[in-house]
């Protein structure tokens, strides 16, 4: 069992190979070798570790992406296919933790979780018109109108007409 | 994380992560919403890749194996060389004077030769510098006769069809499932060959087959009897049939049938013509039983005086299936959303001379009008309801060689008798992206205006104003007799005399960069 600790600094307990899904606690746990000492992890908060917990606990046992792939550059990313069943409903969140989960799942490098999260809000924009996508993400709108419309412009050739 | 601090506030490096998963569109949606997306966009490669992809009517292909700087670069350099038609200097060489039948799908050309001691299928695949694959032959034995066949490399599938010959018994097929790989029984076909029994005694017999995915169709025609056609449609992994489609004792043995399959429909297109020369597309829902005789949509018919010496149906398989563009590690392809459809007219008037147009039709204006079409009363949809905006009707002289010359948008034809051939492209965003983005390719013609045909469709002018763009090149070998076109070659088909033996050569070209 490892233990992890959040930066409301809360205990959690989960298996080694739950808690291995994370790329960066496997890096750790190799570092600091056997010991029961606690992971800290200041950057995730306790109820965040949770979704992640039920996520690696759900997936535990799945091959995890080859360790000699680049795992620096974001976009030799391999593309999966669709989210399955089980990952859109674990998904379904409100967008605070939706971006909570993206970001944890980027710090604590769990790459399926973080292709997920990225696709569900790249769903999410799909199909939508820009004040429907400020709307969403509660943007403001700064174009001055000539701004606008010049951009209007440049995109005019790409559009059904 | 505050609570206001939202999407705009991932750090650079996540919201490109979302980006990536866009489309061209949504990206182009993403520009108007803010300035910080808009420049976040305008710096990025990202948008730039996905409108020339658009341009080029090509699907993004693997981030796993190239970056997306890397995918910019290639297809520029693929798009440059096939705009100033830059081939390799080693061109691949074929005689094919003892090969019974040839195709060309998904990059991949299939030279069937057949004798009694010897009987095989030699394979080539392509190669392509602009994205990376490597130039490969291999062969394949069968121990059968082949009347037909077809593959899908991406699927690893080799369809091949042999005649059951059985005395004074209709003629029997039978269709054979095999490992393009290997020409063993292909793994994921459940029966490695399906019995079809026909009505027909024919002993000349034409097949189209086509391949979609998990469905396959063969048309089969007795050449003497084509009251006897008959369409067949089948799950190649269940083996199970879906649908048989016995053409009307209308259809008259002039006119020649097609069959194309469309994904999201699964629809079958076909054409019949009758004793009054209506040329329509019949498209069928394979899965529908309702349907019926199917929807038709009108096509410019001749008049009576003309003789119809053929009206065929040209479109490419498609030339790989659903799911081959994430799996493979090519860093673009050739974009499944829409493909060409030409409808060729091979007409004599009657002064006997040759009177030769082609139709270009987008496949994605046939599923348009089907879908919307079937709930309306009637069952077919006059040419002026649908023709003249979506298509473009000219005036050319096909090869009598039989060649595959439809890829994606684009078609090949050699102009008989010329030092020259042209592409015949209507890549909609291509056309566009050159005239109002970026600049005119040279040696091209834009079809920007209407063309008008007169008196050989009727009384009544025939107009049609899908915009297009025909890029004319020069015929780089001596004796051409037509031209097949793939997504990386352009493949020529060159007639040679060898002591008073006619033999044909297939020589292909294969696009390149000249590196400085």
């Amino acid at each position: 069992m490892v233990t992890l600790v959040t930066s409301d600094n809360e205990k959690f307990t989960a298996d080694k190979e739950v808690a291995e899904r994370s790329v960066l606690i496997k890096n750790m746990l190799e570092d600091v070798g056997e010991s029961d000492q606690p992971i800290p992890l200041p950057n995730v908060s306790s109820s965040v570790l949770k979704k992640v917990l039920e996520y690696c606990e759900h997936h535990r046992g799945e091959p995890l992406p080859a360790a000699d792939a680049d795992t620096t550059q974001d976009d030799t990313r391999k593309r999966t296919t669709d989210i399955s069943e089980w990952d859109q409903k674990f998904i379904t969140v409100d967008q605070e933790m939706l971006f909570e989960i993206i970001l944890a799942a980027n710090y604590l490098d769990i790459k399926s979780l973080l292709d997920v999260g990225c696709k569900t809000v790249a769903n999410m924009i799909k199909g939508k018109t820009p004040e429907e996508i400020r709307k969403l993400f509660n943007i403001v709108n700064d174009f001055t109108p000539e701004e606008e419309a010049q951009i209007k412009k440049e995109n005019e050739w790409a559009e059904d007409r | 994380m505050s609570k206001s601090c939202r999407w705009i506030c991932l750090p650079t490096e996540l919201i490109y992560l979302i980006l990536e998963e866009l489309d061209f569109h949504s990206l182009l949606r993403c520009t108007e919403v803010c300035r910080g997306m808009n420049s976040l966009l305008k710096d990025s490669l990202l948008l730039e890749l996905a409108a020339k992809l658009a341009a080029a009517g090509m699907t993004d292909g693997s981030s796993a194996t190239y970056t997306t700087a890397v995918r910019l670069d290639m297809l520029k350099a693929h798009q440059d060389a096939w705009s100033h038609l830059r081939w390799s200097q080693e061109p691949l060489s074929y005689s094919v004077s003892s090969v019974r039948l040839w195709e060309l799908i998904g990059g991949v050309l299939g030279l069937y030769s057949y004798s009694p001691e010897d009987t095989y299928l030699k394979l080539v695949r392509f190669p392509s510098i602009h994205r990376g694959i490597a130039h490969r032959e291999w062969q394949i034995p069968l121990d059968f006769k082949v009347g037909d066949f077809s593959m899908d490399p991406s699927a690893d599938l080799l369809v091949a069809v042999t005649r059951v010959d059985l005395l004074n018994r209709a003629t029997s097929f039978t269709v054979h499932f095999l490992s393009l790989e290997t020409g063993r029984p292909h793994p994921k076909a459940r029966q490695p060959e399906i019995r079809v029994d026909t009505k027909s005694m024919g002993d000349a017999w034409s097949y189209d087959i086509r391949i979609l995915d998990d469905h396959m169709a063969i048309m089969f025609s007795p050449e003497f009897d084509s009251d006897d056609t008959e369409l067949t449609i089948w799950n190649w992994e269940t083996g199970t049939m879906v649908k048989v489609k016995p053409f009307s004792d209308d259809l008259k043995s002039k006119a020649d049938e097609g069959s194309v399959f469309h994904s999201t429909f699964r629809s079958c297109v076909s054409n019949e013509s009758e004793d009054t020369v209506l040329a329509e597309i019949v498209l069928i829902d394979i899965h529908d039983e309702e349907v019926g005789d199917g929807y038709s949509l009108h096509l410019p018919s001749p008049p009576l005086e003309f003789d119809i010496y053929a009206l065929d149906i040209v479109s490419e398989s498609p030339p790989t299936s659903r799911d081959w563009h994430s799996e493979s590690n090519v860093p673009f392809a050739t974009s499944l959303d829409d493909r060409l459809i030409v409808i060729n007219y091979r007409l004599l008037n009657q002064q006997d001379e040759d009177v030769n147009y082609a139709l270009f039709v987008p496949l994605s204006v046939l599923i348009y009008h089907f879908r919307h079409g079937r709930s309306k009363e009637e069952d077919f949809l006059q040419w002026n309801q649908w023709g003249p905006q979506n298509t473009r009707l000219l005036p050319i002289n096909f090869s009598d060689v039989w060649v595959c010359y439809v890829h994606g948008m684009m078609a090949s034809v050699y102009d008989a008798g010329t030092e020259t051939f042209r592409l015949f492209d209507f890549t909609k965003l291509g056309v566009r992206y050159d005239l109002e983005k970026g600049e005119r390719r040279p040696e091209t013609v834009y079809l920007t205006e209407g063309t008008v045909v007169e008196k050989v469709f009727g009384k009544e002018p025939v107009c049609s104003s899908m915009p297009g763009r025909i890029r004319t090149g020069k015929i780089p070998l001596k004796s051409v007799e037509a031209v097949m076109l793939v997504e990386d070659a352009l493949v020529f088909v060159t007639r040679h005399w060898f002591m008073g033996l006619r033999s044909l050569r297939l020589e292909a070209r294969i696009f390149k960069l000249h590196c400085i």
